[in-house]
């Protein structure tokens, strides 16, 4: 059963069409990741699911029940989403403890008790409830922020940019956390970011919004690898585009040869395109005599970044071979794989 | 019965016009204060408040008021210094036999007894500077 469903969800605000025809489901403890440049829509979408924003057409519904459309709108203090922000939006004047426990109701003292006990232990923060927040480090506000919306024990988890204000060094290691335990306690999430490394880390899904609309919907392998637009595959990485020709149904002719593809292409024989390459997808051999020439090199830890021409084509390559020289001869080899060609 | 009474001289013959006046001339700054510390409240926490089933009401008392407390304070201390020095408007509006901090100091001044209305005068600065003096220390501590 789909705990969010999202059909056809249509926006405006002051006359500016913000969102357009959005549908998006959700499965009963799945993450998704709402991507895509600032001003895109994405967290407008989010507040309509949360209740914050209004929508002019279509219709969102958590488990079934209708939140917002076909004349129903429930207020927001009704919905049971919990969000988290970006500035984590912890209540100054309050303890941990009781921004913890500030959505709780209907609880005698020792469950409340309780319930703060195993939120505490949960964020790993046990033995801090009596602090205030500016007394906390950013990345312990927000695990503040992530236990006080996990108490209200909501269906829906809404995540708007969380993880923007972390330091880099421990940004990683807390989304992994904040993801096991949004899976730990199968709440489903939400989650809002412009970075597409934070949704790569952090989301099952990907929907890739442009200009309020959701271009591409899937696992996060699926955009990167068979993106359906150049806006696509330019938002998940570097990219390069050989002019090709198909010549067979499995086969392209391009600038730097034929190259096979393992899958049959759905471009008829013949036409024009232009071939997506990633930059590990192309391999680097050591060849005094081969066709490309390095003329940048860059190391980034696990993999080198180069920049390399051939025949007036300039192509970006990452290679795990560190021993290229700017200037050197080297041979491209383009190894077989599913092509994804953009026609024309 | 008391209330069928005519009200009298209400508006003439009391602090009511005084207070009035007082009321509408430092208004703007009481806002200002209030709206300064509005303002730092960040929109997010209403946000969050309402999503954790907080309704519009729960959330001024158990949020809002709470983090506007110092700028009601700190507004009402304005407007508490801005009073205590006003002269025109006390002076055209006090009732007869009232006099406060700055009409006293005007009369003596005015009948050049410059030694008597001295001690006044100097009240007005003192007790104006001591609120000074909290607010000062307290926009520091925001900073």
């Amino acid at each position: 059963m789909s705990t969010l469903s999202i059909h056809n969800v249509t926006s405006d605000y002051q006359g500016q069409v913000i969102l357009k025809q959005l549908d998006l489901t959700l499965q009963q403890g799945e993450i998704v990741a709402l991507l895509g440049p600032s001003g895109c829509g994405k967290t407008t979408l989010l507040k309509a699911i949360a209740g914050l924003q209004a929508i002019s057409e279509g219709s969102i519904s958590i488990n079934g029940q209708v939140l917002s459309g076909d004349g129903v709108f429930v207020a927001s203090e009704q919905r049971g989403v919990g969000m988290i922000f970006q500035d984590y939006a912890l209540f100054p004047h309050l303890t941990v403890a009781d921004n913890i426990l500030f959505g709780v109701k209907g609880l005698n003292k020792l469950e409340r008790q309780t319930r703060l006990e195993d939120m505490l232990e949960l964020v790993k923060l046990t033995g801090l409830g009596e602090r205030y927040p500016h007394e906390l480090s950013g990345g312990q506000q927000q695990r503040v922020s992530i236990a006080r919306a996990l108490a209200y024990e909501p269906e829906l988890m809404l995540l708007d940019e969380p993880f923007s204000n972390i330091d880099a060094q421990v940004r990683h290691e807390m989304m992994l956390e904040i993801r096991a335990i949004l899976k730990q306690r199968n709440v489903s999430a939400v989650f809002v970011t412009h970075s597409k490394d934070e949704a790569f880390v952090f989301a099952d899904q990907l929907a890739l919004f442009e200009q309020g609309r959701i271009v591409q919907h899937g696992a996060a392998e699926t955009l990167y690898s068979t993106p359906n637009s150049h806006y696509v595959a330019d938002f998940l990485g570097i990219t390069n585009y050989l002019d090709v020709t198909v010549t067979a149904e499995q086969q392209v002719d391009s600038p730097l040869g034929i190259i096979i593809s393992t899958t049959a292409l759905p471009h008829t024989i013949g036409s024009k395109g232009k071939l997506l390459l990633r930059p590990q997808q192309i391999l680097l051999q050591a060849n005094d005599k081969g066709d490309a020439k390095i003329i940048e090199r860059r190391f980034l830890g696990s993999v080198c970044h180069y920049h390399v021409l051939q025949h007036e084509v300039f192509l970006e390559i990452n290679s795990p071979m560190m021993n290229f020289n700017i200037g050197q001869r080297v041979q491209l080899v383009i190894p077989e794989h599913q092509l994804v060609v953009f026609s024309e | 019965m008391v209330w069928c009474q005519p009200p009298g001289l209400l508006f003439t013959g009391s602090v009511f016009a005084l207070i009035f006046a007082f009321c509408v001339r430092f208004i703007a700054i009481a806002i200002g204060s209030l709206e300064s510390s509005y303002k730092r409240i960040s929109p997010s926490l209403d946000m969050a408040s309402i999503t954790l089933g907080q309704s519009p009401r729960q959330l001024l008392r158990s949020v809002h008021l709470p983090l506007l407390r110092k700028g009601m304070f700190a507004g009402a201390l304005l407007v508490f210094i801005e009073s205590m020095k006003e002269l025109p408007a006390a002076l055209l509006l006090r009732p007869i036999g009232f006099e406060n901090l700055a009409t006293y100091v005007f009369q003596f001044v005015s009948d050049e007894k410059l030694e008597h209305g001295a001690l006044a005068a100097i009240v007005i600065v003192l007790v104006g500077l001591v609120p000074l003096i909290y607010l000062n220390r307290s926009l520091e501590q925001s900073r």
